[in-house]
């Protein structure tokens, strides 16, 4: 998953890119002022906008509603320093999700962020089956026939997606825009590695295929 | 209220029997001076028998009795004792009285009122009468049933219609004093229901009708109006620190969460504790800013503004550039200072002067570019001291002219960020200068830059000393 951070205090931007790539395993990327949030927004594929509301150059609120009158449907999560009813009210109708008022407990905003993305992405559940695949998504554990796999990071961050895209072909474009920051450097091939290394540790033998490749296209998983 | 009307009661019965004295005495003379009368005109009735030898004798001609009911008593005698005449065989008419001249006594059930003359001479204007002196000791009676009747109804009079007139009084005041305080009820029922939500003094008209009502109704709203403003002012502050201190605690919170999220080698905890500290740190320097408006904004007590020392404008000035140097050595800014000849000062404190000039030599340098310079000119004409700091091209807009002043504004978020401001600089610098009894403005420069001028009224004597230049 990737996430775009939208705040001006440098050091609490930090902190929160720390937290949801260690807590969350997500791709974060950050903007220290209402316009570049505002482009970055449109020009990346987000599953996640977390959004400040005092911001220079273009206060949040401007941003949130020309993001949402632009037709954007990402989950925008809201920071702001003023919790009144009033300033919760109008944010929401906006067209934000959510919103966390400083200061925050960075435990319950990960929670938050988790929870955004996956109402998006259609599930209610932290525990996601797929044939006989569990899914922790809370935890970020993963178990075959009851028993834990143990996946490395990235491999977690790749099944995931595909769970949550699940019966859709999902390109190596796309898992490469929703799985890489600005930070990292992408390579293709890399995301190969990922879905073999899945495969061996999920799969026993060619007749049980979780995921399938599209040849030309990209991969399923089928469940 | 019943105290009052007590006290009226009690005079009007004080006044009943006076009035009544008054009237029982007048009443006792006009019936002695008519006892008098009927006395000398019964002791008329005597006159001398015709004759070679003259006798007095009673004409049996009775006079009218005093008392309708009651015939009078009387008995006429001769200086030598002989009785001429006693009414109805009182032979000791006389007797009853003792040594009085006028008495009372009671005979046969009525009470009558005796006049004992003595020496009344004869008269009898018949020629024939010898021209003797032969005298007459007169005692007349008569009863005072009439009089005393007569005194009872007029005491009657006088207690019903006394009591009649306080009541009504007492009715006629109670209604006025109801009429005079129902304003205060309704000025007590408006005062109550003022709270920290409702400050409308909702006041009826005719608080205002009662002339001595309407300088206290005043008096009230114009209170509640002070009170509001201030608790207002209270409020705003309250709410924008809040606002304000939230950000800072969240970067704290953040960074000390973040370094528990999972076990992490000893440097990067010494760089988050670093990276905390300075958190802290910012958090500290907000809240002096904070603290230092709240003081500044204390309006001085009464008095308290003659006690106020004298700081010398120059002075106060120098110092705050001389601390304003690293930055402008950073910024690679130059400052000026125009000086008057004489001295300038100032009724505040110097402390709090300077952090007036500081306050707006460094906004003028953070927020005018760089390789500019900040001229400071202090000048001093007609009592009103001037100070006006002028930077290089302020980014400030035209509109936000009026709001810089204002609590926490921020012309540039991202820079004033950066540069550790909170937007409380200038809102402490205008609270110390009207808390000192001087006015503050901006305008805009041509072609670019920003004067903030502020004003004091002059104090103290003039010295003169030695000129100084551009430093």
């Amino acid at each position: 998953m990737r996430v775009l951070i939208v705040e001006d205090e440098a050091r609490l931007a930090g902190n929160i890119v720390r937290g949801l790539r260690e807590s969350a395993g997500y791709a974060v990327d950050q903007a220290s002022d209402g316009a570049e949030g505002s482009y970055m927004a449109r020009s990346n594929p987000y599953d996640l906008v977390i959004l400040d509301l005092m911001l220079p150059e273009m206060d949040g609120r401007t941003v949130l509603r020309r993001l949402r009158e632009d037709g954007f449907t990402f989950p925008i999560l809201v920071l702001t320093a003023r919790d009144d009813k009033e300033t919760i009210v109008s944010v929401l109708n906006d067209g934000a999700d959510d919103y966390v008022s400083k200061p925050f407990d960075l435990g319950e905003l990960i929670a938050r962020s988790k929870a955004l993305i996956r109402r998006a992405k259609g599930h209610s559940a932290t525990n996601l089956l797929v044939g006989n695949i569990e899914i922790n998504t809370a935890n970020r554990s993963v178990q075959r026939d009851g028993k834990p796999v143990l996946l490395t990071g990235m491999e977690y961050r790749v099944l995931e997606y595909l769970v949550y895209r699940r019966g859709a072909v999902v390109t190596k474009t796309e898992l490469l825009e929703h799985l890489y920051d600005f930070n990292w450097e992408r390579f293709s091939n890399v995301i190969e590695v990922y879905i073999s290394g899945l495969r061996r540790k999920l799969e026993d033998d060619a007749s049980s295929k979780v995921i399938r490749t599209i040849r030309g296209h990209g991969y399923t998983l089928e469940g | 209220m019943a105290a009052v009307v007590g006290a009226e009661l009690m005079l009007v019965v004080c006044l009943q029997l006076l009035a009544g004295y008054m009237i029982r005495r007048n009443a006792t003379r006009s019936f002695d001076t008519a006892l008098h009368g009927q006395a000398l005109s019964t002791a008329a009735q005597v006159r001398f028998t015709e004759g070679p030898t003259p006798e007095l004798q009673f004409d049996n001609a009775l006079p009218l009795s005093l008392n309708s009911k009651v015939p009078d008593l009387f008995r006429i005698e001769t200086q030598d004792g002989r009785v001429l005449t006693s009414s109805h065989g009182l032979d000791d008419l006389r007797m009853m009285r003792g040594e009085e001249r006028i008495w009372e006594f009671t005979w046969k059930g009525t009470t009558y009122r005796g006049l004992y003359l003595p020496d009344v001479p004869v008269m009898d204007a018949e020629e024939n009468a010898p021209k003797s002196s032969a005298t007459l000791n007169v005692t007349y009676a008569a009863s005072t049933g009439d009089m005393m009747s007569s005194l009872n109804r007029a005491f009657l009079t006088i207690l019903v219609g006394g009591l009649i007139l306080l009541m009504l009084s007492v009715f006629v005041s109670f209604r006025a004093i109801e009429r005079g305080l129902s304003p205060v009820t309704e000025l007590a029922v408006s005062a109550n229901s003022i709270s920290t939500r409702d400050w409308d003094l909702k006041l009826q008209p005719s608080v205002f009708k009662v002339e001595e009502i309407a300088p206290l109704a005043d008096a009230m709203s114009r209170m509640v109006q002070t009170l509001h403003a201030a608790f207002q002012q209270q409020r705003d502050f309250t709410s924008n620190a809040a606002h304000e201190l939230k950000t800072p605690v969240a970067v704290l919170k953040s960074t000390l969460q973040s370094l528990l999220q999972q076990p992490r080698s000893g440097e990067v905890y010494r760089d988050g504790i670093g990276d905390a500290l300075q958190d802290l740190g910012r958090l500290e320097t907000l809240l002096h800013a904070m603290l230092r408006l709240a003081r500044a904004e204390q309006n001085p007590g009464p008095g308290e503004l003659a006690e106020f020392p004298n700081a010398d404008v120059v002075g106060t000035c120098e110092a705050a550039i001389a601390r304003l140097a690293p930055l402008a050595h950073n910024r690679e800014t130059s400052i000026s200072m125009a000086i008057p000849s004489e001295a300038v000062i100032v009724a505040a404190p110097p402390e709090d002067l300077e952090i007036v000039w500081a306050n707006l030599i460094e906004n003028a340098i953070r927020y005018g570019p760089s390789h500019s310079e900040v001229r400071v000119k202090v000048s001093c004409c007609e009592g009103v001291v001037q100070v006006a700091i002028e930077d290089g091209g302020s980014e400030t807009l035209l509109q936000d002219m009026e709001k810089i002043f204002e609590r926490f504004y921020r012309g540039d978020e991202s820079r004033s960020r950066d540069s550790g401001g909170y937007g409380l600089g200038l809102a402490i610098t205008k609270a110390f200068v009207q808390r000192y009894g001087g006015s503050i403005s901006a305008t805009p420069l041509e072609p670019s830059g920003l004067r903030v001028s502020v004003e004091f009224p002059s104090s103290g004597e003039k010295s003169n000393s030695s000129p100084k230049n551009l430093i």
